[in-house]
């Protein structure tokens, strides 16, 4: 039987239901007042009503740039819930994938020993109220000697199952049977800590410059985000502003190498392609966000395609199938040598490939791209730079 | 079933052949008055407003996709008008299938399709009938080349089916839908089964839940079926300090019951090395581990300790070698052979159940699971003629042609520019397979 009340569940899983709205009222009720007076008004209570939050937040994010785990103690009353939500509000405001991912990885194995020390019935209620509902059996199933009382349906496992690496939490490497997946009570909590680690990664929906703005202006919290900068800094774990967008998720054509423009212009007008080139146009957009359809369609215009073969090469490429092998980019040496490099053509040449790029700490010598996706991110950066009028070098 | 022989050659050779656009021409006609008498027994095709139909024709080598039809009478009467070769449809669902882009088709989720098929097995048969024919020098090479080791010129497989095929792709679909569904939660009625028209078998799982998994999710479901990544770490390891192999339990769930359950099947079947090599000679196991496994008093101890779930499995001649090869044998035994990247993809284009397969005139064959185990892939599917009454003329054309059975007339083999007399279905199959041509009527 549980021994939490309404409030005791969500003080220790502050990402429950209920938790967003116990941290910031403003979501339930909105205020007319200014955005920043709201704030510096509830993190002026927060910090004068639990003086020990500055530490906790600066330790949750030192440790976890040191990827410590002792030394942090999650309590489980409000403040728990102003943390958790604090933390997760700086992680957007940062926008930094890398800081993400370790307080992430912190946070999350810290509520893997809180969900530990659950008894079994309150271990199926988080994880109900988790959204990967699990079933404890008294008696449990015996397999090889061990005790399994714990099941989740397989519909809930498999989605769960796929986010994870460790081969051990594979399907295939799980007690199943009839729909069931049958768990250890250590198991279960991996689980929920991937659930919750997947609760502390912000959505980042392009709100980090207006957000950081806003933090500064609060008093507590900008001394914070000052001090977490210097740490960032330290730990060279700060990311360029190209890096901090995936170029390959909007390829357009403007960043195809020219080596890629000369195949789909062939392609578009239905002339057959060699070997070399096929291969090469599978490899590329295996390597950039290109879906298998996107692939097929180019080939679709061939005289000689054949959707069945054209598909399972293309597959194949990408380590489905086969013996699970992704294949990389061709390089540009590799492009010179098969004569597909097109980096002087009168068309569709580009001085990128021709001349290369200034790169730091090369002075004023231009550095070779060494392979298309290369050009990718450097054309990437030439547009950029173009728009904020910054000079090439 | 007695099987006879039939090659009625027609000896003068004054039959002129017919060029490729007539034979082509000749096999739609066929087609298309077999879709209109097929027409009222069409299966019905679940959710068909929502998924996206595709045709490849007798005239053209490319594709046309992105069709809709809101019913099956829409999609039956295009069928008559246009007359494909080959007819398909998504395994996705989408609100706006016709749609030709496809991020914009809006993707509701797709069916688990699960393919198998002998065309990516290696079987043994495949080396008595399939072969790569050089299309300049007619050379016939029995092994896999990219080139002519004649004359190098361009190569072309040709891909034939037997007995032996389709009975590897049936064990295989049992061992499917008999051992691995039922860990999914999945029973016989939960599927929808066809004969592909070809080589092997279509399996259909519809459920909710499995409709909406990612790639990689449903990855982690065709792992589970093929064994890929099969990590034991605790088990199926020899202990030397103890002198046992730590096995499983057949009551163990997963893959760990799995290979305990095969193991005993293995040992309670086989008696000796002959029975043995009859179904599991492709794995290679080594003869002095079958001796010793197949030894009355081996076997006899190893049936008992699995029969009385003890785990731990002593044979004294079996050292740490032996067991590990023991382990890689019952693991490939386990594996359910799948066309991967069919389950994996979730916009699949997958052949239409009661549509004609174009590259042999056999039905795409809906079929229950009991069906299935007694179906008859050279019988149950023909619905062209077998009658000596509608014979046609063919010359074949390819330098090596193999027989084949169509219901219990075996067919071939033939030679190149043999002149021959064969039933409809026959002939539409070789022609079909492009390995004859149709002679002139006039003749």
């Amino acid at each position: 039987m549980s021994y939490y009340n309404a409030y005791g569940l969500v003080y220790k899983y502050p990402w429950l239901e209920g938790g967003r709205e116990m941290f910031d009222p403003i979501v339930e009720s909105e205020s007319a007042e200014p955005l920043v007076d709201y704030y510096n008004r509830l993190f002026s209570d927060y910090f004068s009503i639990y003086p020990e939050l500055y530490q906790k937040l600066l330790d949750v994010f030192i440790f976890a740039l040191d990827k410590k785990e002792s030394g942090i103690v999650l309590t489980d009353d409000k403040l728990n819930i102003i943390l958790f939500y604090t933390v997760k509000t700086l992680l957007t405001a940062f926008d930094n994938r890398i800081l993400d991912n370790h307080v992430a990885n912190l946070l999350s194995k810290l509520y893997h020993k809180r969900l530990l020390q659950e008894n079994p019935q309150d271990l199926v209620i988080i994880s109900k109220k988790m959204g990967l509902p699990c079933h404890f059996d008294r008696k449990g199933k015996d397999f090889g000697g061990v005790i399994h009382h714990f099941w989740v349906e397989i519909h809930q496992y498999v989605p769960i199952a796929a986010l994870l690496r460790d081969s051990n939490y594979q399907l295939i490497n799980r007690m199943v049977q009839n729909g069931k997946v049958f768990l250890i009570k250590d198991h279960m909590a991996r689980l929920l800590q991937e659930v919750a680690r997947r609760e502390i990664i912000p959505d980042h929906q392009g709100i980090s410059g207006e957000l950081l703005t806003l933090l500064k202006k609060i008093n507590p919290i900008s001394a914070i985000i000052n001090e977490i900068a210097i740490i960032i800094e330290e730990k060279k774990y700060s990311q360029s502003p190209y890096e901090k967008t995936n170029v390959y998720e909007n390829m357009v054509y403007v960043l195809y190498p020219p080596c890629i423009k000369f195949i789909l212009n062939k392609a578009t007008n239905g002339v057959n392609l060699t070997h070399s080139e096929r291969l090469h146009i599978a490899f590329f957009y295996a390597n950039t966000n290109h879906t298998v359809e996107e692939t097929v369609d180019v080939f679709r215009t061939l005289p000689d395609f054949d959707e069945k073969i054209a598909r399972y090469n293309i597959e194949f490429s990408r380590g489905i199938g086969g013996k699970g092998k992704k294949y990389s980019v061709y390089s540009c040496a590799k492009l010179k040598s098969i004569k597909l490099c097109k980096a002087t053509d009168k068309e569709y040449g580009d001085p990128i490939c021709a001349e290369g790029v200034y790169r730091k700490g090369h002075g004023d010598t231009k550095v070779p791209i060494k392979n298309p996706k290369d050009f990718v991110f450097w054309k990437n950066v030439e547009i950029q730079r173009k728009l904020q009028n910054i000079p090439k070098k | 079933m007695e099987k006879r022989r039939d090659s009625k050659k027609i000896t003068k050779h004054t039959k002129e052949v017919t060029s490729l656009e007539d034979t082509t021409l000749e096999l739609r006609k066929k087609f298309t008055l077999k879709y209109a008498e097929l027409v009222k027994y069409f299966p019905k095709i679940p959710e068909i407003a929502s998924r996206e139909f595709a045709f490849l024709f007798w005239d053209r080598n490319y594709m046309i996709r992105h069709r809709g039809f809101t019913n099956p009478q829409h999609l039956l009467s295009e069928l008559k008008n246009i007359n494909p070769k080959h007819v398909y449809h998504s395994a996705a669902l989408y609100k706006d299938p016709a749609n030709k882009i496809m991020s914009e088709k809006g993707w509701m989720g797709c069916d688990f399709v699960v393919d198998i098929d002998a065309d990516h097995m290696e079987l043994s048969c495949q080396e008595n009938h399939d072969y790569y024919i050089c299309m300049k020098c007619d050379y016939v090479h029995r092994e896999k080349v990219t080139k002519c080791q004649k004359c190098e010129g361009p190569i072309r497989k040709q891909i034939w089916l037997c007995d032996k095929c389709l009975e590897a792709s049936k064990y295989e679909v049992i061992k499917l839908v008999d051992d691995f569904l039922p860990d999914f939660g999945f029973t016989k009625n939960d599927i929808d089964l066809n004969f592909s028209g070809h080589r092997g078998y279509h399996v259909h799982l519809r459920d909710k839940f499995i409709r909406t998994l990612s790639s990689e999710e449903r990855r982690q479901m065709v792992d589970y079926i093929t064994g890929t990544n099969f990590d034991p770490t605790d088990y199926l390891i020899y202990k030397s300090s103890n002198g046992y192999f730590i096995g499983t339990t057949i009551d163990d769930a997963g893959w760990k019951g799995r290979i305990a359950r095969n193991f005993l099947k293995i040992l309670t079947t086989h008696d000796s090395i002959d029975s043995f090599n009859k179904e599991y000679s492709k794995y290679n196991l080594d003869t002095k581990i079958k001796q010793i496994l197949l030894n009355p008093d081996n076997r006899n101890q190893l049936i008992h300790q699995l029969t009385i779930k003890n785990q731990y499995w002593t044979i004294k001649e079996l050292a740490k070698g032996s067991w590990k090869k023991i382990k890689e044998f019952l693991i490939q035994v386990s594996m359910c052979d799948i066309d991967v990247p069919v389950s994996i993809d979730t916009h699949r284009l997958i052949r239409v159940q009661g549509s004609i397969h174009g590259k042999t005139g056999f039905l795409v064959k809906p079929l229950n699971y009991y069906d299935m185990v007694n179906f008859e892939p050279f019988s149950d599917p023909i619905i062209f003629s077998t009658e000596k009454e509608a014979c046609m003329k063919l010359e074949i054309n390819t330098p090596i042609c193999p027989e084949i059975r169509i219901k219990d007339i075996i067919y071939g083999p033939y030679k190149k520019h043999e002149q021959i007399e064969v039933p409809e279905a026959v002939a539409i199959f070789l022609t079909c397979k492009g390995v004859a041509d149709l002679l002139s009527r006039g003749n």
